[in-house]
């Protein structure tokens, strides 16, 4: 696959054939749902708390590629993780939606050149990254081999091959731009 | 200049009004983050020079781990809240 990220004004194009931009935006939208901030209880959250994305959530996530997206600040502090995640996780999973929200907003063209402002720039880079550690926790390519998330039976399987072509194709994807972006570093 | 040997009285450290001891950032090594995304994100959120960047990258690259940051606890807590945006691997620590 030979298409990339290009430079263009102060954002980048993208051009991808109607195929490629259904797997993106199919894989997007299931990104957006996995993420979903959870719907505060009213009687739990003060108006402002909300806003300000400060939520009752303090639990780290069960689902291993959530509890990727959403770490552990203080690993060897469980009171000290909780309080963080009570300040910071409902926002941090609000500002994650808002990208994926952003790049499938671009993606919504008929035309098959995706055109994407300064901004947009920055929500793609994220997103994409965000996708590729999903897919990557799904895959079993992470850090911890204990977690290795597929049998050899289903490690064999076409649905293994297609997920990791489609991820070494987002990393292709994300280095372009990566690149467009750095050179415009002072 | 004299050579008379002057003596000194041994300070006595004092430790409770010894400054906290300051937190410091840690960015993990994960196989999925790409090594150029990395460098740009030290560079566009730190303001790091091309140079640096690099040898932050690498340094989490190979050793595992690098300290990136370094201040008061609610200073690298942004820092944290920042790099998980990013989606990178980070934690803080009281620097030992």
């Amino acid at each position: 696959m030979t298409n990339k990220f290009r430079s263009h004004g102060e954002g980048a194009t993208l051009v991808v054939s109607e195929d490629e931009r259904d797997i993106l935006i199919h894989l997007f939208s299931e990104l957006a749902f996995f993420l979903q901030p959870d719907q505060p209880e009213p009687e739990h959250t003060a108006p402002l708390a909300a806003m300000v994305g400060i939520g009752t959530d303090s639990d780290a996530p069960e689902d291993p590629a959530l509890a990727r997206l959403l770490p552990s600040a203080y690993p060897q502090d469980p009171e000290a993780d909780e309080e963080f995640r009570r300040l910071t996780q409902e926002g941090l999973k609000q500002r994650k939606t808002a990208s994926v929200v952003v790049v499938l907003e671009s993606l919504h063209t008929e035309s098959k050149r995706v055109e994407i402002d300064a901004q947009g720039c920055q929500s793609w880079l994220t997103a994409l990254n965000d996708l590729r550690l999903v897919l990557a926790t799904r895959l079993g390519i992470t850090a911890d081999p204990a977690s290795q998330a597929w049998t050899e039976e289903e490690a064999a399987s076409d649905q293994r091959a297609n997920l990791l072509a489609i991820y070494d194709w987002l990393g292709y994807l994300q280095d372009t731009l990566v690149r467009v972006l750095s050179k415009r570093l002072a | 200049m004299s050579i008379a040997p002057v003596e000194l009285e041994r300070p006595e450290t004092d430790f409770s009004i010894m400054p906290e001891l300051p937190w410091v950032t840690l960015v993990w090594n994960d196989p999925v983050n790409l090594m150029s995304y990395v460098a740009y994100v030290f560079r566009a959120y730190f303001g790091h020079s091309n140079e640096e960047a690099d040898r932050l990258m690498l340094q989490v690259h190979n050793e595992g781990k690098a300290v990136v940051s370094a201040g008061s606890r609610e200073e690298m807590e942004r820092d944290v809240e920042a790099m998980h945006g990013y989606g990178l691997w980070a934690t803080l620590q009281q620097d030992t």
